[in-house]
């Protein structure tokens, strides 16, 4: 299944004077597999552009195509769209209660999805809103908060009177639990301790390995470098770079997006810069570049 | 500067009188004038101590006191005015119904007179970057656009100690060093100002004058960075990390290299790797 974004505008207030533009001429392809991190200023549009992809915001010109969804606000376009298309696609393509099955969103903030009683119907929600019995959302949702390293403890808390961090792990939990095939995390590792964000991190990407696809919008560039394998730049509503990892902080004048490379590439380049004796270029993960020093250092220190 | 601002003694609580304690036999003291970092895994306790240092919480068991004088409940106002918490959702910051009105909101409870309120405003939106947005909602911003604007209300209100609850935890990674500077550049205005981040960027607490760090509702360890992080596996089996420079320098020492005491930043340690 393919993602596809076709020039979209995203513009709020569209009929007031105070109108702005959030989203100005994005076009993208995300295949099957992906495992996207999207990274950019604050107020690059990057959470207006992920709430397009399940239909939350519809473009204001341009649009979506997921399957057989076209996602768009622009009423003489998405007629254009379907004018071929057969009444169950017409259909699906109302209100796209079907699509929201194929494309899970994890708000920037967790108050804004959390609405149950308890932590446990909260995460079953969405298994029972897609149509699986009791029995079954209850064994999905206790599946996904363990995933997100909440037991049973927390099943009967309320949602509302837990720390940041753990609103942030049912909100993970509850688009989990639905089994999306596309999963899109907004800010997913904000809040979250260390032991947290690896843990959640890993369980994204066994997902992915399954064949899921992540789009995982991020300010944290350690994210980026251990887990994206394309990372999108962002600025001023407009897609500035698609690229990997490693060129992204190899070539891209970070400071143009107030982005910053992660501290172990930060080292390796001032280890370079100081005519480090060593090989650097092979050097991808942290554990190279301490075995490469212990190479170097150590048989120093020993001869 | 030893002058105790703030101290808890022996404090516990719960939410619920049934409840098992949040914490534990909280004692801890912080001096005017620190930069102290508030560290622990989620759901230690963090945003509950300092909603009980704000008086936004009662306690019933232990002691309070800023600046020497009891927390309680008739004193409760005069003592708040002193000190201010950007809390870790913006959205439970906002008043106004608009970024200026929000920014103003805290100026006006403490009866600044209107022109000084003004360029206050002005100001303060101006340093976090969000004189351009001051009559938009603040409901229509993004999430670092919303944190900036819950900064600059607290920042403008001239007073004695600041809690920053993951305040910047949204902000991409210059705003994160912009927000740090603009804060850097108060205290050294004012060294009296007491400053109290809770974070989970080690980097950041790394920096500080001191690390509190919970377990669980209790203090767990409470000294300088330098020693805090000094316990790797402690910190580790409550799912913390460490700063980088200290995990590079105990990685090399697992190896037999030692690295001289005095390197604290990654520049140095390049320097010194390439000697
Ligand atoms: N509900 C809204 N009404 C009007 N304008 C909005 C609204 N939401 C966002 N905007 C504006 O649209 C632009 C893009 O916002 P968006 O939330 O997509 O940014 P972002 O890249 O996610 O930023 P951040 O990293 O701070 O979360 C910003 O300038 C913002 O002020
Ligand atoms: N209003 C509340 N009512 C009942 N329990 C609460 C309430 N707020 C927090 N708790 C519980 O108290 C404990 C401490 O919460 P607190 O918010 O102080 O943690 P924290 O250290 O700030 O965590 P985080 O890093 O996730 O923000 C948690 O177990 C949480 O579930
Ligand atoms: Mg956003
Ligand atoms: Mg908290």
């Amino acid at each position: 299944m393919q993602i596809k974004g076709f020039n979209i505008k995203y513009i709020y207030n569209e009929n007031s004077i105070d109108r702005s533009t959030a989203l100005n001429g994005v076009s993208f392809t995300f295949n099957q597999g992906d495992f996207i991190c999207i990274v950019g200023k604050t107020g690059s549009g990057k959470s207006t552009l992920v709430q397009t992809l399940n239909a939350l915001l519809l473009p204001s010109e341009g649009y979506v195509n997921i399957d057989e969804f076209f996602i768009t606000g622009n009423k003489k376009l998405k007629k254009e769209l379907l004018k071929k298309k057969d009444k169950k696609q017409k259909k699906d393509n109302k209100n796209y209660s079907n699509l929201r099955k194929k494309v899970g969103l994890v708000f920037q903030f967790p108050e804004y999805q959390l609405f149950s009683n308890s932590v446990i119907n909260d995460v079953m929600f969405g298994p029972l809103n897609f149509g699986f019995s009791k029995e079954e959302a209850k064994t999905m949702a206790i599946k996904a908060l363990s995933d997100v390293g909440l037991n049973e403890n927390y099943y009967e808390k309320s949602p509302f009177l837990l720390s940041g961090g753990e609103k942030r792990r049912v909100a993970i939990a509850g688009i989990l639990a639905s089994n999306p095939e596309v999963i899109v995390l907004d800010e997913p590792t904000a809040g979250l301790d260390n032991k947290g964000k690896v843990e959640i991190m890993k369980v994204l990407t066994t997902l992915n390995n399954l064949g899921k696809t992540l789009i995982v919008i991020t300010h944290d560039m350690s994210v980026v470098q251990n887990y994206a394998k394309t990372v999108i730049v962002m600025s001023e509503g407009k897609i500035v770079h698609k690229t990997i990892p490693d060129k992204l902080f190899d070539e891209v004048d970070l400071e143009e997006y107030s982005l910053e490379v992660p501290l172990f590439i930060k080292f390796k380049k001032l280890l370079k810069n100081n005519g480090f004796e060593g090989n650097l270029e092979k050097i991808s993960s942290y554990q190279d570049l301490i075995d490469e020093i212990i190479r170097i250092k150590g048989s120093k220190l020993n001869g | 500067m030893n002058k105790p601002i703030i101290e808890f003694k022996n404090i516990n609580f719960s939410y619920d009188q049934e409840d098992e304690l949040i914490l534990k036999n909280v004692c801890f003291s912080i001096n005017e004038g620190q930069y102290v970092c508030l560290i622990g895994h989620n759901g230690s306790g963090k945003s509950t101590i300092a909603k009980l240092l704000c008086g936004l919480l009662n306690y019933q068991d232990g002691e309070i006191l800023i600046n020497g004088i009891k927390l309680n409940d008739e004193n409760l106002e005069a003592l708040r005015k002193d000190i201010g918490i950007v809390f870790q959702n913006p959205d439970n910051q906002f008043i106004g119904s608009t970024v200026e009105d929000d920014i103003a909101f805290g100026l006006e409870n403490r009866c600044i007179e209107r022109e000084k309120m003004i360029s206050l405003v002005h100001d303060f939106s101006k340093r976090v970057g969000m004189e351009n947005f001051l009559s938009k909602q603040p409901e229509e911003l993004s999430g670092g656009q919303k944190q900036r604007v819950a900064i600059a209300g607290i920042l403008a209100l001239d007073l004695k100690i600041i809690i920053f609850d993951e305040a910047t935890s949204m902000l991409d990674p210059q705003g994160v060093e912009e927000i740090r500077k603009l804060v850097f550049d108060m205290r050294k205005k004012d060294p009296k100002l007491t400053f109290i981040s809770i974070t989970h960027d080690m980097e950041e607490a790394y920096l500080a004058d001191k690390v509190i760090c919970l377990k669980d509702g209790e203090v767990f360890l409470n000294d300088t960075p330098e020693n805090v992080f000094k316990h790797e596996e402690e910190l580790k089996s409550i799912g913390l990390g460490l700063p980088f420079i200290v995990k590079i320098k105990n990685d090399l020492l697992k190896h037999g290299i030692k690295i001289d005491e005095n390197i604290k930043n990654i520049e140095d340690l390049a320097g010194f790797l390439c000697k």
